[in-house]
């Protein structure tokens, strides 16, 4: 054969290759300045609100002048920050057992069913996902406020759901497509009718997913500001409302105990995103995409 | 063979997704539906009126460009700079599983708590400005808060790290032993970025760019504690709440929330146009 | 890099892991080796014996723990694999899922610099060679897996390597395709004279496809050999296992002369032939169930008797276990058909008794 392809020389490759090193040396370093100094500096701002809950007066120096813990009981009473978390946990884990009551039965049709208009169906429980809370929860409040339920507990977490049973049936559908639908042929040949097959086979393997499931919609649903915003009462806020409310007014009030109030609510939703992790990956709290579960 | 085939009896499973299906379509649907046809009976007006008062009203669409001006380059930021780091971490090791856990922080705080802590850190007496003054990168004030600059800076801490997972989850799904491949065939890892890894994450950057786009698109929070929500960071969103829960104008907030998924619909769709012409198959190297 | 070369030496290559417990070991010991022009070499072994990692290593995916590669004079365990220019077909094949047929095969011309109009003929003339003419637009999704196959082996040969290195190619493939494929790698091979290096688990592949077979366990190589001297003269017990001998017994030594040696247990007394030397009192005897044969006369020695147990009738011939007084399970392919439960006596010549030191790890 003719030697018309040109040679990956070999004798230039050992300059080129070293200078190439170099080049790759400072891109790398700049992704990892990049990366570091976000992380940094987020972690700073974190910081600083801890801080400032922390401080007697803090104006213009490095660290505040004196140290208190009045804050937070200030906060408290404040805010009532008593019946603020116990509204928060209310709606958060209502909208848990609701969510998994509707979206575990519809995700199972889903993953072992096909019928006429399933991709219809499944857009459907796409779309409140791929929409933002906003923009449905305009129109959403309209009709809450018309048929009454607007301002209430009922209303708020009526809302809520509408974000997590999706995400629900997201999350559980490859869940139980991975189980094998065998298993439940042959749990109707040793003699289980439908609700014991359910108790005994499915609801045991499924419990792995069901518990990632809660964990996600929980952790979403303490943070999830505009939907609760939108179709709160004053007496139906969740802690995040609350927490916005704060800042909004806290010319009047002094900045500290507004800080105090936003480090309650990080460590609220922390325990539990920490709690989260140990179970599930870190990607699925965010990512749309889902992730199959790993075959132990 | 009997005359008459048995019809297939009714299927009980499929009575199961009923309950969700009916919620959503009550919740989600009717209120979309009763909001778009309430938007064109406003109280007083023919049934565009609400539009036209929208386009014609000086505070109301210049919001429109208000938030374009702020989700574009967000998410322009957030993805572009998240597509090299999510590149250079798409080998498993122990970096990648800190960086992906440290990201996921900010992001289920919520933009609440980072409007509070910008507000004290990014502040005019907060540790950045001090942190320059002492340093002499900047002598003056720095101007974070309460503006345009702000609202961008949090857009980009509560959307990078979004947009960084889910380009990461893409990446890790393109199997490595195309790169490999096209090493022994003389690709040096430049080219390998170029041919291998760009073309196969096309599909996935657009859809990235969608989803963070919509997210910032839709900025409520940010815009008014760490914005200015009189002028220079008025987003849309104000504007239909304002109408809503200040004005008791169903009608008109409707009319705005509408607009505002309509704009947003379109640049989704024609992100997703450009998603056609990369190829959009399995992304893995052998026999399916 | 060059197109032709007249050796390729690997020297005491080696290349170790971290394992579990952050202990180090040896994917691959000391593996030297010299390859031709030319050469048709197959490494063959087990799964985790090295061999994909010897391959791995020569093609540049995996740094050197130890040991050097050179083609010729130049020094080229330093260089990263888009520099050294050999041609590698990957087990799955590793084909791009958004290129068509003809641009991946071009793929490698592509990265060369060549331009568009010297691509098309090369192109045509390597699908020509893999008998893909007429598929050029396709996608690799839209292939079969044989087909894809063919695709890869176009891509690699395409870019005329001094070598090409291919890793199980035909492991993915069913029996029947796999047998078509082998012959079109042997009719490739020899219209280009392509140095290549094949990994392989299977000994027909490598028995019928190599000029030179090395044998691998464990990282370590055991027999570096042509075809006939690894099939015939198994450098030790592994081997001979992995070449087909299935009959491995461990018996007393009674006397040894000039490499012929004498076993005698209760119910079985033969003689063989040693090539190693042997240490202590016994030693194990390998013999391939092809060369015992039933006895129909009575022969002077290695004769042994048993009773038939098992019968796998195969056509042609069977494969029937003969179990000896003292419960030793003998494998032998007899022609015709044996009856079950039968008293028989088989032979196997002297020679093709192999006997080696006895095994340490049992």
């Amino acid at each position: 054969m003719n030697a018309t392809l040109r040679d990956v020389a070999a004798v230039p490759a050992v300059r080129s290759y070293r200078g190439a090193a170099w080049a790759e040396r400072v891109w790398r370093g700049t992704l990892w300045g990049v990366m570091t100094l976000f992380i940094v500096n987020v972690a700073l701002m974190i910081a600083a609100v801890a801080t400032s809950s922390f401080a007697r007066r803090w104006l213009g120096t490095w660290l505040p002048i004196g140290w208190t813990t009045s804050w937070y009981a200030d906060a408290w009473k404040e805010f009532q920050l008593a019946s603020i978390l116990w509204v928060t946990v209310e709606v958060v884990f209502a909208v848990v057992f609701l969510s998994l009551l509707i979206g575990v039965p519809a995700a199972y049709t889903l993953a072992r069913r096909n019928f006429r208009g399933k991709r219809a169906l499944m857009l459907l429980f796409l779309l409140p996902l791929m929409v933002p809370p906003i923009t449905y929860g305009i129109p959403l409040a309209t009709v809450l406020y018309q048929t009454g339920f607007g301002g209430t507990l009922s209303g708020v977490i009526l809302a809520n759901l509408i974000p997590a049973a999706p995400f629900v049936i997201l999350v559980m559908t490859p869940f139980i497509e991975q189980i094998d639908p065998n298993l439940e042929s042959a749990a109707r040949v040793f003699g289980a009718n439908t609700a014991r097959m359910f108790m005994h086979v499915l609801v045991p393997l499924l419990a792995p997913g069901i518990l990632a499931a809660s964990l996600l919609v929980l952790v979403r649903t303490i943070a999830l500001f505009e939907l609760t915003f939108l179709t709160a009462g004053p007496d139906s806020q969740t802690l995040v409302v609350a927490l916005y409310y704060a800042v909004f007014a806290a010319g009047v009030r002094a900045p500290q105990s507004v800080d105090a109030m936003a480090m309650i609510y990080m460590i609220v939703t922390l325990v539990w995103l920490l709690i989260a992790m140990r179970f599930v990956n870190p990607t699925q709290l965010v990512s749309r995409v889902k992730e199959p579960p790993q075959t132990a | 063979m009997s005359a008459l085939a048995p019809r297939t009896p009714f299927d009980r499973a499929l009575l199961l997704v009923v309950p969700a299906a009916a919620f959503m379509l009550l919740l989600f649907v009717y209120p979309f539906l009763y909001g778009l046809v309430l938007s064109f009976e406003p109280a007083q007006g023919g049934w565009l009126a609400n539009y036209h008062k929208f386009f014609t009203t000086g505070n109301l669409w210049p919001t429109i460009g208000t938030t374009l001006k702020l989700a574009l380059p967000a998410t322009l930021i957030n993805v572009f700079v998240a597509l090299p780091i999510a590149y250079r971490m798409r080998v498993k090791s122990r970096w990648q599983r800190w960086t992906t856990t440290l990201l996921v922080v900010p992001i289920t705080l919520g933009t609440v708590l980072i409007a509070e802590g910008m507000l004290i850190y990014f502040g005019p007496r907060g540790w950045l400005a001090q942190f320059l003054q002492v340093t002499h990168l900047y002598d003056g004030s720095i101007r974070l808060t309460h503006n345009y600059w702000g609202v961008l800076i949090s857009l980009v801490i509560s959307g990078f790290p979004f947009a960084f997972l889910l380009i990461l989850s893409y990446i890790t799904g393109i199997d490595p032993v195309l790169a490999r491949a096209a090493s022994t065939l003389g690709a040096d890892p430049k080219a390998q970025f170029r041919h291998i890894y760009l073309p196969l994450l096309g599909p996935g950057l657009a859809m990235c760019f969608c989803l963070a786009f919509v997210q910032a698109f839709s900025v409520f929070p940010s815009a008014v504690l760490l914005g200015a929500p009189a002028g220079p960071t008025r987003v849309i969103s104000i504007a239909a709440y304002e109408a809503a829960f200040e004005q008791y104008d169903y009608s008109l907030a409707s009319a705005i929330a509408m607009i505002m998924g309509a704009v947003q619909l379109a640049i989704v769709a024609f992100a997703l146009s450009l998603r056609g012409w990369f190829y959009k198959g399995p992304v893995t190297g052998g026999k399916g | 890099m060059k197109h032709d070369f007249n050796e390729l030496r690997l020297d005491r290559v080696t290349r170790r892991f971290a394992g579990a417990g952050g202990r180090a070991f040896n994917a691959l010991s000391e593996l030297t080796l010299n390859v031709r022009r030319g050469e048709f070499i197959a490494l063959l072994g087990p799964s985790g014996c090295g061999k994909s990692t010897a391959l791995n290593c020569i093609v540049g995916l995996l740094p050197l723990s130890g040991g050097t590669i050179h083609l010729d004079e130049i020094r080229i365990d330093t260089l990263p694999p888009e520099r050294r220019g050999f041609g590698m077909v990957f087990q799955n094949y590793a084909l791009f899922p958004h290129m068509s047929v003809a641009k991946n095969i071009g793929f490698g011309l592509r990265m060369r610099g060549m331009p568009q109009s010297a691509i098309r003929p090369r192109v045509a003339n390597a699908l020509k060679l893999v008998q893909l003419t007429g598929q050029e637009h396709k996608l690799p999704g839209q292939l079969s897996g044989g087909q894809q196959q063919r695709v890869a082996i176009a891509r690699a040969i395409v870019i005329e390597p001094p070598l090409i290195l291919m890793d199980e190619p035909l492991s993915n493939l069913d029996a029947k395709l796999r047998l078509e494929t082998r012959s079109e790698i042997r009719r490739i091979h020899r219209e280009l004279g392509r140095a290549t290096i094949y990994v392989t688990h299977d000994q027909d592949e490598a028995l019928s496809l190599a000029d030179r077979i090395v044998v691998m366990k464990d990282g370590v190589v055991q027999q570096i050999g042509t075809p006939q001297e690894v099939y015939a003269q198994p450098a030790n017990l592994h081997v001979a296992r992995f070449m087909g001998y299935r009959n491995v017994i461990e018996l007393p030594v009674t006397g040894e002369r000039d490499g012929r040696v004498t076993l005698e247990a209760a119910d079985i007394k033969l003689t063989g032939m040693s090539r190693l030397p042997l240490d202590g009192l016994r030693a194990s005897v390998a013999i391939r169930p092809e060369e015992i044969t039933i006895a129909t006369q009575p022969a002077a020695e290695n004769v042994v008797a048993g009773r038939v147990d098992n019968v796998e009738y195969g056509g042609r011939d069977s494969l029937v276990d003969v179990v000896t007084a003292g419960g030793t399970r003998l494998h032998v392919r007899a022609a015709g058909s044996v009856s079950l439960g039968a008293n028989v006596l088989v032979h196997v010549p002297p020679e093709r008794v192999l006997v080696y030191p006895r095994e340490q790890t049992e």
